[in-house]
């Protein structure tokens, strides 16, 4: 059996996916705190005569997407509830249906209870791992130390925001608005040991790189017309071969 | 293939951003005035292949799984509640806030609204008005031969009386502060309103623990930093770019699919 199309086939639908991924990271060029998604292929080899070793066909498979956690630009803002991160530690956030979460979103507001959320109205947890609450009358003149230390202007400790290390990817799903949500087995929030810091008044943008992301679409679209060049070929060589064939039967 | 889709929600986003940043732009000598800022977050994703899924009767598990996110929403905007500058202007009833706070207003229809613009000015019943004419509350009312009024740091109204050496003391002027003063919502004409999210009105006297000072004779200028929001608005159409290059690569992606036969 001639393979050749089927190959270009999973090139092909490995291709469009990749394209789906990189738009996304493109829309998310401007989210704070997002991390952009990779993707990764692995061929996946078919052998077709056990006689000839080492030959076969081999079909691409994009097997799996993982997280590009470089740290994005951290840009000043002014705003005392704006906390961007340094180094390797992660926000931990209660999230609306009562999930646990990671994330890096430091954009914070102070609901009217003086719980510190989110804009999409993820509660930031301290580092005992309870929803963190500031007393109304300290809203809006906190400071907030390197190790997130909130302190009110009089010099009173009112809590601790929390940095986490981040579970392994493995146990990890995206939730979107994001988040990191760890699976059943990962609830455990360990504090973070690589020395991050919080910088007050300050936004963490995006990660995402234009200029790699727009080189990827090109890369993308050349691959995809091969892949379908390879299909073409492939059909010119079989309208070929009837054609001999006819004109010799 | 959804980049399309992806990509239009990505350009959406970047059309509320440009819209934020412009009003910034168009409110930048607006006395009071509060800058925002568009918050975006990454839509829902689409899980291909769970990470953590068993790969062999051996207990391995997948190191990690395919996941296509939908895009961008824009979440909310985030109003900067920093102090503008204050200028000195030469009306008595000009008043800036040095601090947290907000004026109160009755309007019309019985509610009340807050305000940080401070540019006062006198009814033809001597009341104190916002140049809308709406009332701050609680009123105070000028006696009629006023020659000049005295508005103290925390708030006390005296006013001087033709041929009186001896300032008459008329009222007391309060602020009004929220625990989450971004949750207010902004009604136009430098008015806000009281919601859910920014909690009751919380009653002060000007110069009270953690509430701002009056100062007479100023304004408070809006607090947008226009350099900022000019490099913003590059980034936001550059992004916006960006996003109708992956539709077109989209597009040209299936047309060329289209031409294979």
């Amino acid at each position: 059996m001639d393979n050749s199309t089927y190959v270009a086939i999973s090139k092909l639908t490995a291709l469009e996916r990749q394209l789906d991924v990189t738009a996304n990271n493109i829309a998310n060029a401007n989210s704070s705190g997002f991390k952009a998604e990779r993707v990764l292929f692995e061929s996946y080899l078919q052998k077709d005569d056990a006689s000839l070793a080492g030959e076969g066909t081999n079909y691409v498979l994009d097997r799996g997407s993982y997280v590009d956690d470089t740290p994005g630009v951290v840009v000043q803002t002014g705003n005392p509830l704006d906390l961007a991160l340094t180094g390797q530690g992660w926000f931990a956030y209660e999230m609306p249906d009562g999930r646990m979460a990671y994330g890096r979103d430091g954009q914070l507001v102070l609901d009217a209870q003086g719980q510190v959320t989110t804009a999409s109205g993820a509660q930031i947890l301290d580092l005992g791992g309870a929803p963190l609450n500031i007393p109304p009358e300290f809203a809006a003149s906190v400071t907030i130390s390197d190790d997130g230390v909130i302190s009110s202007p009089e010099g009173g400790v009112m809590g601790q925001i929390g940095i986490f290390e981040l579970p392994d990817r493995q146990t990890l799903s995206r939730g979107g608005a994001g988040m990191f949500v760890p699976n059943a087995e990962a609830q455990g929030l360990a504090p973070d040991e690589t020395g991050s810091s919080v910088i007050q008044g300050a936004v963490e943008s995006s990660n995402v790189q234009p200029v790699t992301e727009v080189t990827r679409l090109i890369n993308i679209q050349q691959a995809y017309q091969h892949a379908l060049n390879l299909v073409a070929s492939d059909d010119e060589l079989k309208k070929e071969m009837l054609t001999r064939i006819g004109r010799n039967s | 293939m959804k980049a399309l889709g992806i990509a239009a929600t990505g350009m959406m986003a970047q059309q509320t951003n440009v819209d934020v940043i412009s009003n910034n732009i168009a409110n930048a000598n607006t006395t009071g005035f509060k800058s925002a800022r568009a918050s975006f977050t990454d839509l829902i994703y689409e899980n291909q292949s769970r990470e953590g899924a068993v790969t062999a009767e051996e207990g391995t598990t997948r190191p990690i799984g395919l996941d296509i996110g939908l895009g961008v929403r824009s979440v909310g905007t985030l109003r900067l509640n920093t102090q503008g500058g204050l200028t000195q202007t030469e009306s008595q009833l000009d008043l800036a806030i040095d601090g947290r706070g907000y004026f109160t207003v009755n309007l019309p229809d019985g509610d009340q609204a807050y305000t940080r613009d401070g540019s006062f000015r006198l009814s033809a019943e001597g009341q104190i008005v916002n140049h809308q004419g709406f009332e701050i509350d609680p009123g105070v009312v000028l006696p009629d031969n006023t020659t000049a009024v005295e508005i103290s740091e925390t708030g006390i109204v005296s006013a001087y009386v033709e041929g009186d050496p001896i300032p008459v003391e008329v009222g007391q002027l309060t602020l009004t502060t929220f625990v989450n003063d971004a949750g207010m919502r902004p009604l136009g004409n430098n008015l806000l309103e009281a919601t859910v999210a920014s909690g009751d009105a919380i009653p002060a006297l000007p110069g009270d623990a953690g509430v701002g000072i009056l100062r007479q004779g100023y304004l408070e200028a809006s607090n947008v930093d226009i350099i900022r929001q000019i490099t913003d608005l590059i980034q936001a159409q550059r992004a916006y770019e960006m996003n109708s290059k992956a539709i077109e690569t989209a597009d040209q992606m299936m047309s060329a699919a289209n031409q294979i036969k």
